[in-house]
């Protein structure tokens, strides 16, 4: 077994043994109603972190992935509004979603602005844009209900599933199968881990990087869709530090930070980890503030033990070859 | 001033350095008078580094004794050789951008002023004084990134004075100069001895060593086999001492049909000032050799084939047409490209060897974008297999191999393309003898096949012992031309160093 799948394997335990620990020791993690919760929860940060993680896979970073959703949700949410039909409303979000996506492939490829600051930027734009478009009464924001029943209607849910979790997974396994089974998903990885080599190899480092771009700007307009249905409205705090919730999914998960390792399944176990911990800890009584520490604390470890992971393998690969 | 008569500042005797049971250094003796610029050369792996790696302290010696003005040091470190008053100045400069020229002088040996705070005022005044002494041309408060190279040398050379160095070591130090910019430096070389400080040179350039060097010894395989005084330097006596008496490997040669259907040409290629007008015509079953001296623009040659650069002038034609800027394109033509430095441009240290081998043949593996799965393992095996790559695990990274075995996978995965035309930089550096003997014969397979193999490489016993033809490069264009028949060692070095020869046909 390689390193890779002990990683994922790694991750899926951790996801088990969490859930396990909350199972026991509390009386309704287990419960119907709160299983569909969480994973409603994990697959709102999940399918932003699953854009995120193709990000950073090709050795990027995207930190207005919560703008992008919160400017994609404002306009799903006037369309919705306006009477359109739900494919219609998803799609305006996906599509929004793709344009800032490219904009920050173009902040990042032909400006030459780092990443990390390109999409900071950018992120304030976004949401400072969603803002224009919420809803106000006499300038004063408001949660106005989108009274569109063809589109609330995907909030719905089959059994205890809620829509966007099913979705949350096909997109997660289709963007597996690219990773790992197409030329696209290959460059990725080869510009992530090294740039100069993949260009020598003949990787179009520019329009990989873009590619990656957009992706994470569409789950960021899906996602966001998926929330305004089920809270019936597009609010102001919508997307609101959710890169961070995603950047988190994707390093417990095992993608690592500097590119070139990691995948969706892996972003897709730190998603569902990361929804456990807060529903699990709500479930203790613990409040939202002490769970933001928690969760740094945890992201602190995981990382800790992802460094000392590589350091492991990369001995014993040596001691092996020796 | 006379340097035979100066008193000796550094001296080595018997340095024996051993890397994994190989001996590199076999009881080297070494010695550099003040006042001096002593010039060390050798071909490439006799030694030189080592050598020099032990008077700086980065290796440890495994035995033998060095004196500074006749007192035995004892170096272990960077910092006891820095205490016994040697500084050395590196091929890439160390210097950091975004500082000033004071503040890398002083940086990490700072003069505190009160409170123990550093006193940039006075580091300022110090490094003011020391331009002035030594009548640089350089401003102390410029941002190095503005500086040119020559002045870029310049500050690392006043970091060196700085600390009172009695011997500066110069490890090629004209590589990354242009003409004028070594002139400056050759002036301020001169300018240095005449103060008294010893130089110890290191130099692949014949011209450079005439010019400045008052002393000259050669390595060879581990050992210092000559030291010329001034006037004993002289082209030919260097390099029979470089080159030793190797005898040249025709056991194995044939050569090969000239597929005339498979041509590259090359008209008049100019690239920077590194090419001035470069011409050639390769020809399918031809393995073309290029020499000349590091940094003679042979990489930019290849590169400019291959697409990874931009020619400013001049074109490349492969069967009549065009040749693209793209590698991409340029690939799916059937060209393939062995970079000089694999571990920055060669291959993809996390990716595994089965990943690594696709990465050249998407085209072929995945033809619609998906990945033929079957296709990928069966190449990676079939490379396994064929270039011998060891370990033969397939989801091995590649950053995990031994050099050899790097390299086998960087040359493998195009290959396994049968690529119309292969170009090699250095194919066999950091490779140990069993490798490339093996390398060479997947070069020789591949033009038996009918492509074109361009390998650029230092190593003269390799270009004259797989070459058909060799080119040299010297001052931007080709200067000789030598067939495989009657080329030798001392021939292409001696073309290198623009010197014309019996055996080549001048160009």
């Amino acid at each position: 077994m390689n390193s890779k799948r002990i990683r994922i394997l790694i991750s899926f335990l951790l996801v088990v043994i969490l859930a396990l620990f909350f199972g026991f020791t509390t009386e309704s993690f287990f419960s119907a109603s709160n299983l569909s919760q969480l994973l409603r929860d994990a697959a709102y940060v999940g399918t932003i972190a699953l854009g995120m993680c193709c990000v950073i896979i090709s050795g990027n970073i995207d930190l207005s992935a919560g703008g992008m959703a919160c400017f994609a949700g404002c306009i799903c949410a006037r369309l919705a509004l306006a009477g359109m039909p739900a494919i219609v409303c998803i799609l305006g979000a996906m599509a929004i979603g793709a344009i800032m996506g490219f904009i920050n492939s173009l902040l990042v490829n032909r400006l030459h602005i780092a990443p990390f600051v390109a999409t900071l930027a950018a992120g304030f734009v976004y949401s400072g844009l969603g803002l224009i478009f919420t809803f106000r009464e006499n300038g004063r924001i408001v949660n106005k209900p989108v009274m569109n029943p063809g589109f609330t209607s995907i909030a719905g849910k089959v059994g205890i599933i809620y829509y966007c979790v099913i979705v949350w997974i096909i997109l997660t396994l289709i963007i597996y199968f690219v990773q790992l089974r197409t030329r696209f998903g290959m460059h990725t990885y080869a510009l992530g881990s090294h740039e100069t080599s993949a260009k020598m190899s003949g990787v179009k480092a520019i329009r990989v990087k873009t590619i990656n771009y957009v992706i994470c700007g569409v789950m960021c307009g899906i996602a966001a869709a998926f929330t305004v249905a089920y809270n019936n409205t597009a609010t102001a705090s919508l997307g609101n530090a959710m890169e961070f919730q995603a950047i988190a999914a994707c390093v417990v998960g095992g993608v690592v930070m500097s590119g070139g390792s990691g995948n969706a399944i892996g972003a897709l176990l730190g998603s569902l980890f990361m929804a456990m911990l807060s529903n699990g800890m709500l479930k203790y009584g613990i409040n939202v503030d002490w769970q933001k520490m928690f969760q740094g604390a945890l992201i602190i470890v995981a990382t800790a033990g992802d460094a000392q992971f590589a350091r492991i393998m990369n001995a014993r690969m040596r001691a092996r070859n020796s | 001033m006379s340097a035979e008569t100066n008193p000796v500042l550094l001296e080595c005797k018997g340095i024996v350095k051993q890397f994994n049971g190989i001996q590199v250094l076999k009881n080297v003796d070494l010695d550099v008078r003040r006042g001096e610029v002593h010039a060390l050369m050798g071909e490439n792996g006799a030694g030189k580094s080592t050598i020099i790696k032990i008077i700086t302290g980065v290796y440890t010696r495994d035995a033998g004794e060095i004196y500074m003005d006749g007192e035995m040091v004892n170096i272990q470190t960077r910092q006891d050789s820095r205490d016994a008053g040697i500084s050395v100045i590196y091929q890439e400069l160390s210097l950091l951008p975004a500082l000033t020229v004071t503040e890398n002088i002083y940086l990490g040996q700072e003069i505190k002023g009160k409170l123990g705070l550093p006193d940039w005022k006075r580091m300022r005044k110090e490094t003011q004084a020391l331009i002035e002494h030594y009548g640089f041309d350089i401003n102390p408060d410029a941002v190095v990134e503005t500086l040119g190279m020559a002045k870029r040398q310049m500050v690392e050379i006043l970091k060196a004075l700085a600390v009172k160095a009695k011997l500066i070591i110069m490890d090629e130090p004209t590589a990354s100069l242009a003409a004028s910019e070594s002139e400056k430096l050759f002036e301020t070389i001169n300018n240095l001895k005449s103060r008294g400080a010893a130089i110890l040179y290191i130099s692949h350039r014949l011209e450079e060593v005439y010019r400045l060097a008052d002393r000259l010894t050669v390595m060879r395989d581990g050992k210092n086999v000559g030291v010329l005084e001034k006037d004993e330097i002289e082209a030919r006596r260097v390099i029979e001492l470089m080159i030793g008496h190797k005898l040249k490997n025709e056991d194995d040669y044939f050569r090969r049909p000239i597929h005339e259907e498979n041509i590259l040409e090359v008209k008049d290629l100019r690239y920077k000032n590194m090419l001035k007008g470069i011409s050639f015509t390769a020809r399918g079953g031809e393995i073309l050799g290029i020499g000349g001296l590091v940094g003679s623009g042979r990489t930019e040659l290849i590169s400019c084939i291959y697409g990874a650069m931009k020619q400013d002038s001049g074109t490349i034609t492969y069967n009549g047409k065009p040749t693209s800027h793209k590698i991409l394109a340029n690939m799916k033509k059937g060209f393939g490209l062995v970079p000089e430095d694999r571990r920055r441009e060669g291959f993809i240290p996390l990716l595994s060897i089965q990943q690594n081998f696709a990465l050249a043949s998407y085209d072929k593996i995945a033809p619609t974008g998906i990945v033929n799965s079957r296709k990928e393992v069966e190449l990676a095996e079939r490379g396994i297999k064929d270039y011998d790559v060891r370990p033969p695990m397939r989801n091995l990274p590649v950053g995990n191999l031994s050099g050899g075995n790097q390299q086998k996978v960087v040359l493998g995965r195009w290959l396994a393309r049968h690529p119309n035309v292969l170009l090699l930089d250095e194919p066999t550096a950091g490779v140990d003898v069993g490798v490339k003997a093996d390398l060479y014969q997947y070069m020789r397979d591949l033009a038996q096949e009918g492509h074109i193999v361009i390998m650029v490489s230092s190593d003269l016993a390799e270009l004259t012992y797989i070459s058909d033809r060799i080119l040299v490069i010297h001052n931007g264009v080709f200067f000789e031309e030598f067939m495989h028949e009657n080329v030798t060692q001392e021939a292409v070095l001696l073309a290198s160093s623009g010197v014309h020869t019996e055996e080549g046909r001048p160009l």
